[in-house]
């Protein structure tokens, strides 16, 4: 069972927003609002505060990702929060990447794009 | 860097997400909004949309979060989540799922308790839903006219006479128009309904016209279903109603332009049929409405005020003449009351110009929704307080059970508590479970309700108006969910309070001692509850013994008349009979024909027949009286047939009863009731004398011949007023009664007297054949509905008292047993505990009567007006109500009496 809820297929297909958070939180533990920015410097749709808090929530619950207990920077607001992904998150960050690699080669195939 | 201050507008945003997201989100979030907040630059305005948008979608987010919260916490899901129950983010609706377990489990396994509670405020919830209804379908929906609070009726005012709504003459009432500020438009119809016959549709019997002022519909604001409502200077038209479209032209829809022939060759075109609602006149808008049969206008048909009924042969119009209801529209911000003093002021202004017809005539304005309800208004309301009080006994009564569980449950509050439960966990918990009770009650109550209300309105007289489409609305729906909401709360009161007293070391250590304390605090409340109970109890028991007793009086008075083997049926004669001879020669043979069929042994004819027609009055002047018209003694006015009194059985107190041998010309003679004899001719032999009848003072004399029994007429509860008859042969009437004097069945005639009328002219329309035991029994209706209601209303507070009381004692003589016990050990006869216990019986309810007596007296001129016979404070319904509550209080004492009796002394020496 327990492995079961672990399988990293599981929670595919990811959910677009949890997809940005994983991969910016992927390149290093960052406290919400740079997620936020991080986010928004990819993505096509700017990330709004509350979805982003409540995808942490879901992604926390589900284990994705953890709080840092410790402090990158000393001196910084104490109200910040740090995440990190967890094996999990980057197993499951993977495996939707390796999905969309799919589906990109499926429009390939179909002469959608080059 | 440091913390900074977060916006106002951010922190209150913040508040749309759950507490347990809050607390692990919340400063990092507001942080994150904060700078997203400062990042918002540009112009004022973008960037106050641009801010707005943020907040905008923060609280839709949270609020989105809470409905998360709420189904992680209703669907147990084995992932961890941030909602977890046992987490110390536990959220409201988590908690409140958990109470609200635990109030189910409570109340299912004291499944007693649950029952009585619930199936005793159901009862109350339902009684009072039902009765409800129909205090609002009759009592409180607008009338099924356009704008209805603007409508008003004016009457006529004159103080000399009974009543105080009096038909207007035409005259007056062409005046009061005239001069008339308050009301935006006034129109007229006749203030009675006439019944006629259709041309070639006799066998179907009589519809029933109302004449009515050309505008008066429009008025109203009458919608019409097909065609359209009447012109103003339309004559010999006439609008349907829909319900007489559908049972007498078969819903045809293509009536429009159809021409029918009523009785007295008026021939008539259809031109609209009104909407389904559309109902007019309602009951109490017609004159003295002493009537059993409902009153409904089937037909319309305008009747012009020009016309040779009204005007006189100097061509004005007649003004001494009461024959018209006046109903108008006021203008906005106008009320019944100014018109009222306005139209006094005219009714004056008339009185000092026109003394011989106007003096002492005044006028009053009702608002029309006050006068179509105003008779229904007393019984109706005793019906709902009666409800209310019966509502208050089942709350009090499940009260008392409450307190007993609470008590009951002491040692487990008392744990509760221990284990750290807050004062404020134990009143939600508390609260949690009475609002559960009181909604189960809620639901069973629309049950009850329905059912309840089925059988009012099956059981109310038809005369009561608007009846017919009573029912079940959201209002009432509404007023019950308001009331059990209010039980609800006021009953989570009683745990609270039983917790607040609770010595919580001594119930833990020994349930039963530790409980003392509480219990006679808590035998307090429940003496006081009881005492309450028995009050409200003696409060509706000794209304419902008043009209009992007023019911009583009623029955048991005599019409003046005998009702039984009595049949009455209305007639309306042939059309081609036009000349005053050739009627009078139809009603000698047909007369003649009636009487000698076999099982009739007398049978007369008048144009009112008691108890099942209106009446009319008349202005009578004795000869040698010269007094202005305006002066003289108003009496009630019939033509009858020779044999008349003796089909009836009234008595004929001096000279004789109308004659064959009576000229049925000048001079005309007459016969007077004893109240008339007294009236008119105080202290005199008044057979032979002479009078002239309404306000010409060169009308015909007419003699009197014999004086006649009083008998009631509009109703069993009024006194007769002045009556007088004359010989119908003078002037005989189209649509007079018959009243039939039977040997056997009066019923069992019916058949061989419609054979009798086919023989006799086949246009002959004969209808409304009822035994006057029937009219007598419709004239009771009223009164025995709200008779039985009320009485129903008493046998249950009765029952609620004793069983209160009996509670009480038995909760009282359970915890005394082993003082009980004791004291037989001492040497305590059992005589002396019974007594013991019946003691305390009897005074808690000789307190309670007492206090209700009080109430009662108080409270008695609400119910006066609908009392007859009787006075309010009725000195057998005083005593013999509490001597019945006191014998039921010591019954129900007897079993706990009993019980203590009993008491072991060997068990209650045992420590």
């Amino acid at each position: 069972m327990t492995t079961d809820r672990h399988r990293p297929e599981r929670f595919l297909p990811l959910p677009p927003a949890w997809l940005d958070i994983l991969l910016a939180l992927c390149a290093s533990d960052l406290h919400g609002y740079a997620v936020m920015q991080e986010v928004s410097r990819h993505a096509e749709a700017p990330l709004h505060p509350g979805t982003l808090y409540r995808a942490l929530a879901r992604l926390l619950e589900s284990a994705l990702i953890e709080e840092l207990d410790e402090r990158p920077r000393d001196g910084d607001d104490e109200r910040r929060r740090y995440y990190r992904v967890t094996p999990l998150g980057r197993a499951v960050t993977r495996a939707e990447a390796a999905r969309l690699t799919r589906v990109v080669a499926r429009a390939q195939a179909a002469n959608l794009i080059a | 860097m440091t913390a900074r201050a977060t916006s106002r507008w951010i922190l209150v945003a913040l508040r749309a997400y759950p507490p347990a997201f809050r607390a692990q989100f919340g400063g990092d979030l507001a942080r994150t909004l904060d700078d997203a907040w400062r990042a918002r630059r540009g112009r004022l305005a973008a960037r106050t949309a641009a801010r707005l948008q943020l907040l905008a979608t923060t609280v839709s987010s949270g609020l989105a979060e809470r409905g998360v919260a709420v189904s992680r916490l209703t669907w147990r899901s084995h992932r961890p989540h941030l909602y977890e129950p046992a987490g110390r983010h536990a959220s409201m609706w988590d908690s409140l799922r958990f109470d609200l377990a635990a109030a189910v489990r409570g109340l299912t396994s004291a499944r007693a308790f649950t029952v009585l509670t619930v199936l005793a405020l159901a009862l109350g919830l339902g009684a009072n839903s039902a009765v409800f209804s129909m205090v609002n379908g009759v009592l409180l929906r607008p009338l099924p006219y356009q704008d209805p609070d603007q409508l008003a009726m004016v009457w006529s005012e004159n103080p000399r006479l009974a009543n105080e709504t009096n038909p207007i003459s035409p005259a007056n009432f062409d005046d009061f128009r005239r001069m008339s500020r308050s009301f935006e438009s006034l129109d007229y119809a006749l203030s009675f309904i006439v019944r006629v016959g259709i041309q070639g549709q006799e066998d179907q019997g009589v519809v029933q016209v109302l004449r009515v002022g050309p505008t008066l519909l429009p008025i109203l604001g009458a919608r019409m279903q097909l065609g359209r409502l009447m012109g103003p200077d339309e004559r010999d038209v006439a609008v349907v109603s829909d319900r007489a479209w559908r049972t007498r032209f078969g819903a045809d829809p293509a009536i429009i332009g159809r021409k029918i022939v009523l009785s007295g060759n008026e021939s008539i075109t259809i031109v609209g049929v009104a909407a389904p609602e559309f109902v007019f006149p309602l009951r109490d808008m017609l004159w003295q409405a002493g009537t059993t049969t409902p009153q409904v206008a089937d037909l319309w048909i305008p009747m012009p005020m020009e016309g040779p009924r009204w005007v006189l042969r100097d061509g004005t119009l007649i003004r001494s003449t009461h024959a018209l209801m006046a109903i108008g529209r006021l203008r906005p911000g106008a009320t019944a009351a100014q018109a009222s003093a306005e139209l006094r002021a005219h009714a004056q202004t008339l009185a000092d110009r026109y003394p011989d017809s106007n003096r002492g005539w005044s006028a009053r304005v009702v608002g029309l929704h006050a006068q179509a309800t105003g008779s229904m208004r007393v019984g109706l309301s005793a019906l709902q307080g009666g409800a209310l009080l019966l509502l208050l006994m089942a709350a009090v009564n499940v009260t008392n059970l409450v307190l007993a569980r609470s008590i009951a449950r002491q040692r487990e509050l008392a744990v509760r508590s221990a284990l750290g439960a807050t004062a404020r966990q134990l009143v939600r918990q508390a609260l949690i479970e009475s609002l559960l009770l009181a909604g189960l009650a809620l639901g069973l109550s629309t049950v009850v309700g329905v059912w309840l209300l089925r059988a009012l309105v099956a059981l109310a007289p038809a005369t009561v108006p608007r009846i017919a489409d009573v029912g079940a609305g959201v209002e009432t729906w509404a007023a019950s969910a308001g009331l059990a909401l209010a039980i609800g709360i006021a009953l989570a009161i009683v745990p609270v309070w039983v917790a607040a007293r609770t010595d919580v070391r001594g119930a833990l250590q020994d349930g039963s001692r530790g409980a003392a304390g509480v219990s006679r605090s808590g035998g307090r409340l429940r003496t006081t509850l009881v005492v309450a109970e028995v009050a409200l109890a003696v409060v509706i028991t000794i209304q419902a013994g008043l009209l009992f007793r007023s019911f009583t009086s009623v029955v048991t008075t005599h019409p003046g008349f005998q009702t039984e083997n009595l049949l009455t049926f209305q007639m309306t004669t042939p059309d081609r009979l036009t000349a005053v001879e050739a009627k009078r020669a139809f009603y000698d043979d047909w007369f003649a024909r009636l009487s000698t069929l076999p099982g009739v042994t007398a049978a007369g004819g008048t144009t009112r027949i008691p108890l099942g027609s209106s009446s009319v009055t008349t202005s009578a002047r004795v000869e040698g009286n010269t007094n202005a018209a305006s002066s003289l003694p108003e009496v009630e006015f019939r033509r009858a047939s020779s044999d008349y009194f003796r089909a009836m059985g009234m008595p004929i107190v001096k000279g004789r009863a109308f004659s064959p041998a009576d000229r049925p010309t000048d001079p005309a003679v007459a016969v007077i009731n004893e109240t008339m004899a007294r009236a008119v001719f105080p202290g005199v032999d008044p057979v032979g004398r002479r009078l002239q009848i309404g306000p010409d003072p060169t009308g015909a004399w007419i003699t009197v011949v014999g004086v006649v029994g009083d008998i009631r007429h509009n109703s069993l509860e009024v006194a007769p007023p002045p009556e007088m008859y004359i010989d119908m042969r003078g002037n005989p009437p189209n649509g007079p009664f018959m009243a039939v004097r039977t040997a056997g069945d009066p019923l069992a005639l019916v058949e061989t007297i419609r054979g009798l009328a086919k023989s006799a002219d086949a246009t002959l329309v004969i209808s409304d054949f009822r035994t006057m035991s029937d009219l007598r029994s419709a004239a009771l209706a009223e009164r025995r509905f709200v008779l039985t209601l009320v009485s129903g209303f008493g046998v249950l507070a009765l029952l609620l008292a004793v069983v209160g009381v009996y509670g009480v004692l038995a909760l009282v003589v359970a915890e005394r047993t082993s003082e009980m016990g004791l004291r037989m050990a001492l040497g305590a006869a059992p005589a002396t505990v019974v007594r013991l216990v019946l003691r305390q019986a009897l005074t808690l309810t000789a307190v309670g009567i007492g206090l209700g007596l009080v109430v009662a007296a108080g409270a008695a001129g609400v119910t006066r007006g609908v009392l007859v016979g009787v006075t309010a404070y009725d000195p057998l319904t005083y005593v013999s109500v509490p001597a019945l509550l006191l014998a039921g209080a010591a019954l129900a004492a007897l079993v706990p009496a009993r019980r203590a009796m009993k008491a072991d002394p060997a068990l209650a020496l045992r420590v």
